[in-house]
C-alpha cells in the first residue's frame, strides 16, 4: 500500500483542503499504520510547539562583533579623519563642560575621576544645555591598571552599570583635570565612525585590560529612539594601542 | 514592527562598513538563530558555536547577499549550514548539556528553569531523528515558519518538506516513547528526492 505522507504532515497540521482531507481520510479508514502515524505525528507535534525558546547566552555574538569592527577598520582607515574632527568636536564639548563645572565652582571640585578601585560614587551635575551625552567627553576615565576583564567579568560591569544606568552620571572633570584629555582619547577611540549613534550614551569609561591587552572599555546606554527610555547596555572594548575592536557585547537593561 | 529599519537596509549599512548596523542585525536575528542551533545540535555550547560561525559567515558573505530571498531565509539557510558543519565535526554525541559537562548558565527567565527540565526528553528525542528530518521540524514546528519558506531554506521541494515532517514527528515520537524503531522500510533515511516530484 502506498501512503500519502505528504498529506499526513498537512492532515495534522490542518492545512488540507476539503477534497484532500476526504482522501486522507478515506485512506485512514483502511490503514492502521497510519492512523497510529497520525495519533504520534499529533502528539510530536504538540511537544515541539512547547519546546521553550531558550536566551542566547551573554557575549555568544561577542567574537562576531568583534570581527565585524577588525573588518570595519581595515576597510575603512580613510574616514579616520572624519573621526579626528569629531574628537576635535569632543574636546570643545569637554570645555564647555568645564566651563559649567567652573560656573558652578562646588561641583568642579567634588566631581571625582573614579579611582583604580572603581565603583565609587559620581557627582551628577547637569549636562550642559543642548550637549549630546551621547557624544560627551564628561565621563571620567576610571583606571584600573590591575584589573584584567573577560567575557565573566564584562558581564558584571554590564550589571553593576545598569543599576546605576538609571541616574544621569556625568560627572564633570575641573578644568585643570589632565585626565579630561586623556578621557577624551578613550572615548574617541571606543567610537569608530558608525560604530555609535546619537543613542548611546556613554556612562563608564574604564582604562584596564582585557584578556591581557591594554584596553579601553565604554559602557553605553542605548535608547531605542529618542525620547525614550535606555533599553540596553552596550559594552564596547577597544585595543589602547591602535583603537582596534576587541570585544563589543549588550545585554537588555 | 512599524518604524523598524528592514534587514535589506541595514545590510547595505552594513555592508558599508557601519558596524552598528551589522550589530542591530545581529541583535535582532540571535534569538532565533541560536535557538536553532541549539535544537539542531542539542548542546549550549555547540549552539554558541554554531551561532558565532553563522554570523562570521553571514557577515563575509554579507556583500553577496543580493536579495533574491529574504534576508531571513538567507540567514537560516546559512544557519543550518553552520550546524551541519558542527554536526560533522563533532563526533561525540550530542547531548543537551547538563551541569556535570558545562559550567552552570544562569536562566535568565527563571520561568524556564522548569520547562527546560521538562523538555530535556524532547530534545534527547529530537537529537534521535535524523538530521535531514530533525531540520524541518525545527523550523516548521518550534519556529513556525510556513513549509514554502522550510523548503527555500533547506533548498527542498516543499512535498518534501511535508513528508519529511511527517517521518520526521513520527520518529520522534516513537523515540520518546522509548519504542523500538518501527520506520517504513523505505524512510530509514532521507532518500525521498526520488519519490517527492
Amino acid at each position: 500500500m502506498t501512503h500519502p505522507e505528504e498529506q499526513l504532515s498537512g492532515y495534522v497540521d490542518g492545512t488540507l483542503g476539503t477534497d484532500e482531507r476526504a482522501e486522507v481520510d478515506a485512506h485512514l479508514a483502511t490503514c492502521a499504520t497510519c492512523r497510529e502515524e497520525i495519533e504520534l505525528s499529533t502528539r510530536a507535534v504538540t511537544m515541539l510547539r512547547e519546546l521553550p525558546e531558550m536566551p542566547v547566552p551573554f557575549g555568544t555574538t561577542r567574537p562576531v562583533m568583534a570581527e565585524a569592527g577588525k573588518e570595519r577598520t581595515s576597510r575603512t582607515r580613510r574616514s579616520w579623519g572624519g573621526r579626528t574632527q569629531w574628537a576635535a568636536g569632543l574636546a570643545a564639548a569637554a570645555v564647555l563642560v568645564a566651563v559649567v563645572a567652573v560656573a558652578l565652582p562646588r561641583v568642579g571640585q567634588v566631581a571625582p575621576v573614579e579611582s583604580a578601585a572603581g565603583g565609587g560614587a559620581q557627582a551628577t551635575p547637569k549636562a550642559a544645555p543642548g550637549m549630546e551625552a551621547a557624544t560627551s567627553g564628561a565621563v571620567p576615565l576610571e583606571l584600573q591598571p590591575n584589573a584584567n576583564y573577560d567575557a565573566t567579568k564584562l558581564e558584571r560591569l554590564a550589571d553593576s552599570s545598569a543599576q546605576r544606568g538609571s541616574q544621569t552620571t556625568l560627572a564633570a572633570p575641573s578644568a585643570a583635570d589632565a585626565s579630561a584629555a586623556k578621557a577624551e582619547g578613550a572615548t574617541a577611540c571606543l567610537a569608530g565612525p558608525g560604530g555609535l549613534t546619537g543613542r548611546d550614551r556613554l556612562v563608564r569609561l574604564i582604562q584596564a585590560t582585557f584578556q591581557g591587552r591594554p584596553a579601553y572599555i565604554g559602557v553605553y546606554l542605548q535608547q531605542p529612539g529618542a525620547d525614550q527610555p535606555a533599553d540596553r547596555i552596550v559594552i564596547w572594548v577597544v585595543a589602547r594601542q591602535d583603537c582596534s575592536t576587541l570585544s563589543f557585547s549588550f545585554k537588555r537593561l | 514592527m512599524p518604524g523598524e529599519e528592514r534587514d535589506e537596509d541595514l545590510v547595505r549599512r552594513a555592508v558599508n562598513g557601519d558596524r552598528a548596523a551589522f550589530g542591530i542585525i545581529v541583535e535582532r536575528h540571535e534569538r532565533r538563530v541560536y535557538n536553532l542551533a541549539l535544537r539542531m545540535t542539542g548542546r549550549e555550547e555547540d549552539a554558541r558555536d554554531a551561532t558565532q560561525d553563522a554570523f562570521l559567515v553571514a557577515l563575509r558573505k554579507l556583500a553577496s547577499f543580493r536579495g533574491e530571498a529574504a534576508f531571513t531565509t538567507w540567514l537560516h539557510r546559512v544557519t543550518v549550514n553552520a550546524c551541519y558543519d558542527l554536526l560533522r565535526k563533532r563526533s561525540r554525541t550530542p547531548l543537551l548539556s547538563t551541569a556535570d559537562d558545562h559550567e552552570p548558565e544562569p536562566p535568565a527567565w527563571p520561568d524556564h528553569a522548569d520547562a527546560t527540565d521538562l523538555s530535556i526528553d524532547v530534545q534527547r528525542a529530537l537529537l534521535a531523528v535524523p538530521e535531514d528530518y530533525r531540520v524541518v521540524m525545527i523550523l516548521h514546528d518550534v519556529q513556525d515558519l510556513p513549509y514554502e519558506e522550510v523548503a527555500a531554506i533547506v533548498g527542498i521541494p516543499v512535498g518534501t518538506v511535508k513528508s519529511r515532517l511527517h517521518r520526521g514527528r513520527v520518529a520522534l515520537a516513537r523515540a520518546i516513547r522509548g519504542g523500538p524503531e518501527r520506520e517504513r522500510p523505505e524512510a530509514a533515511g532521507p532518500s525521498d528526492e526520488a519519490r517527492s516530484r
